[in-house]
């Protein structure tokens, strides 16, 4: 009889221990000690970030100069750290780098971010038109959340030697001519680029549920037009570059750093800006809700946003920062060709993207699905 | 004293049983059960909805993306079969002990790598500028490159080779207990090669057959990655439109009401095929 009360509260304890170690929000993150809340030597920052953003070359030097250990999660795309973040409030992280379009909008339905407190933040390393802008359009309900860091443009990357003429404008990439030999995300960033090519103002039109569907159904009937004329939907990094080098497709829309580190090696490939203007992005600095070190937080901003250091991303990364000076520090040739391909008369013309209400991010999804269903030959 | 040693055996053996409750309870039941409430839950509110089904059939979008990815997994598995059987014939009754070792190793050794990997194999054999369109051209078969990936067809090839593991092993299972000497005894009755594969052989391969068909089906309506990574821009498959709730939309309600549409109408599915053919389950397994 005991041993079979034993066996069964060793069934129960286990499955106990299961639970506790799969539950959601149960992972260890130690609270800080009533006590001693900050002490020097036990300093941690924790960061949810991109590949590529806290390289460890500056994370050595960072806890070097401060004493602050670092911590680094990597994610994949904006909706995982939503998720992540929703999931306990922005506990267990400090600092985390959103893209801009989805800062205000996940404040407005979760809550994660707290304000910035600009007077912590060194403002003279950051480029002054992106510091203004970012803080203005990441404010929900009159309080700014985010602060720039990099940024980076989509467009196109044409062969040159297959396709000289390519690259006016994103109504190329549905050009017969060009039959099979063209290939792009069937994703956001192409429905915006094809609702500009249009004519349309995708931007304005997302303020309002309505006209916003009527907008990227047009996009839609054109995409569904244009298949005929695509090769394959490109969805990662590695797949494009084959797609180019394999000289299997001549036209694509492309990542910049994507074009840029093709065209440095050989001169095929260029990254081109059409007539309708690139489509940008920001990844931004935003503070977690539920920091326990808000002060590290900052000093990381600080340390990271030091052309020298911002440097080290650039090159890492080969995207741009907005830390004034960067890109010059960066690599020389790598600098040479954004500032071909984005001259300052290019850079007016950058199509940011604009904050998306959760009926919108719907709208793409439905039309992202129409578009893949749809058959063509 | 002879039954309070059998009791505590009994007792033992039920903590044995132990590690595969806990992995079927916390990793399946649990998530499924979780998943089934996720589905009748509105998006917002948490309150009870069936707009989640609704969404389905009320889109003829997801409807034919289903249709699409069932149509593919039958067509699928009875390709499946259709290589597996002969193979699984001569592995059990024609080779050696020998070669039949070598033959089991030959099937097996390509799951040593994982899926992923298969997939990304086939891309560069089947790239316009890949192995096979090379090798075409070196025959002097064609003289410009020809694309082999993203098309329909493409899927079908890559689900066919992932999957003939789980057809041949049930089927080498079963014929493995087939004596050799019924086999001879319908020659000797004047039977000949068909008869005695329809009479004999087929009938008593039968519970094989439906395993490896059954799994294999499952394996192919539930795939991803090969999927995605072989289609072309034509190739939605349900499985990618369950992700895109879940990862693109933010939606796990909608989300987990196409998984349990999935897993219904495949169980429903299995049972009905095992009605038709007169199969039963416990038999088969």
């Amino acid at each position: 009889m005991k041993s079979k009360i034993n066996a069964i509260v060793m069934a129960v304890l286990i499955m106990g221990l299961v639970l506790a170690a799969c539950a959601p929000g149960a992972t260890p993150t130690p609270a800080p000690e009533e006590g001693a809340p900050a002490q020097k030597s036990e300093r941690v920052l924790r960061m949810l970030t991109w590949e590529g953003y806290a390289p460890e070359e500056l994370v050595n030097k960072f806890t070097d100069a401060t004493g602050i250990k670092v911590e680094v999660t990597y994610i994949g795309d904006n909706n995982e750290l939503i998720a992540k973040m929703a999931a306990t409030n922005g506990v267990g992280y400090d600092l985390v780098s959103p893209t801009l379009n989805y800062v205000s909008t996940a404040q407005d339905e979760f809550g994660i971010y707290q304000p910035i407190d600009i007077s912590k933040v060194k403002t003279d390393q950051f480029t002054k038109a992106y510091l203004d802008s970012i803080l203005e359009q990441s404010k929900f309900e009159g309080k700014s959340y985010a602060l720039p860091f990099v940024w980076g443009t989509t467009a196109m990357v044409v062969n040159v030697e297959k396709a000289p003429d390519a690259g006016q404008s994103y109504l190329d990439l549905c050009d017969p001519q060009y039959e099979g030999r063209v290939s792009y995300r069937a994703k956001y960033d192409t429905l915006y680029m094809f609702a500009y090519a249009l004519g349309l103002d995708p931007a304005e039109a997302v303020k309002d549920e309505e006209s916003y569907r009527q907008v990227m159904n047009q996009v839609r009937d054109k995409l569904i037009e244009c298949k005929p004329i695509v090769r394959t939907y490109w969805d990662s990094r590695q797949q494009l570059e084959e797609l180019l080098t394999s000289e299997e497709v001549w036209v694509a829309t492309s990542w910049d750093a994507i074009a840029w580190t093709l065209a440095k090696d050989d001169a095929r490939f260029k990254y081109v800006v059409p007539k309708e203007g690139a489509v940008g992005w920001f990844d931004t600095f935003a503070i977690s809700a539920g920091a326990e070190d808000v002060d590290a937080a900052y000093e990381w901003i600080n340390f990271v946003m030091d052309p020298h250091n911002a440097a080290v991303i650039v090159n890492n990364t080969g995207y741009q920062t907005a830390s004034e000076g960067s890109a010059e520090l960066a690599s020389p040739e790598i600098a040479k060709l954004v500032a071909e391909s984005l001259p300052p008369e290019k850079m007016e013309t950058i199509k940011w993207y604009f904050p998306l209400p959760s009926y919108a991010t719907d709208i793409q999804a439905d039309v992202e699905e129409q578009i893949k269903a749809a058959q063509s030959k | 004293m002879h039954l309070s040693t059998r009791f505590r055996r009994g007792q033992r053996l039920w903590l044995l049983l132990l590690p595969t409750l806990l992995w079927i309870g916390l990793l399946f039941v649990l998530p499924h059960i979780k998943l089934f409430l996720l589905s009748f839950m509105d998006r917002r509110s948490g309150a009870f909805t069936l707009a989640n089904y609704a969404a389905f059939f009320n889109s003829s979008l997801y409807r034919n993306v289903f249709v699409r990815t069932t149509t593919f997994s039958i067509v699928t598995t009875l390709l499946t079969l259709f290589i597996s059987f002969p193979a699984a014939f001569i592995i059990t009754k024609v080779l050696g002990r020998k070669m039949k070792a070598l033959a089991l190793i030959a099937i097996v050794l390509p799951y040593w790598v994982s899926e992923l990997i298969q997939a990304f194999t086939w891309m560069i054999l089947f790239r316009e500028t890949g192995v096979l369109s090379y090798l075409l051209q070196y025959l002097g078969i064609t003289h410009h490159n020809i694309e082999f990936l993203y098309h329909n067809s493409t899927i079908v090839v890559g689900l066919v080779y992932t999957s003939l593991l789980f057809m041949t092993i049930p089927i080498i299972n079963s014929l493995d207990t087939l004596d050799d000497s019924l086999i001879e005894a319908a020659y000797d009755l004047g039977g000949d090669f068909w008869s005695t594969m329809r009479e004999i052989i087929i009938p008593h391969a039968a519970p094989g057959i439906m395993v490896g068909s059954i799994m294999v089906f499952m394996l192919n309506l539930g795939n991803y990655v090969t999927v995605t990574l072989l289609g072309g821009k034509n190739s939605l498959w349900f499985t990618e439109s369950i992700y895109n709730q879940f990862i693109v939309r933010f939606n796990q309600n909608q989300g987990a009401a196409f998984g349990v549409i999935l897993l219904t109408f495949s169980v429903l599915f299995v049972w009905i095929v095992l009605k038709i053919t007169k199969q039963d389950l416990t038999e088969a397994m």
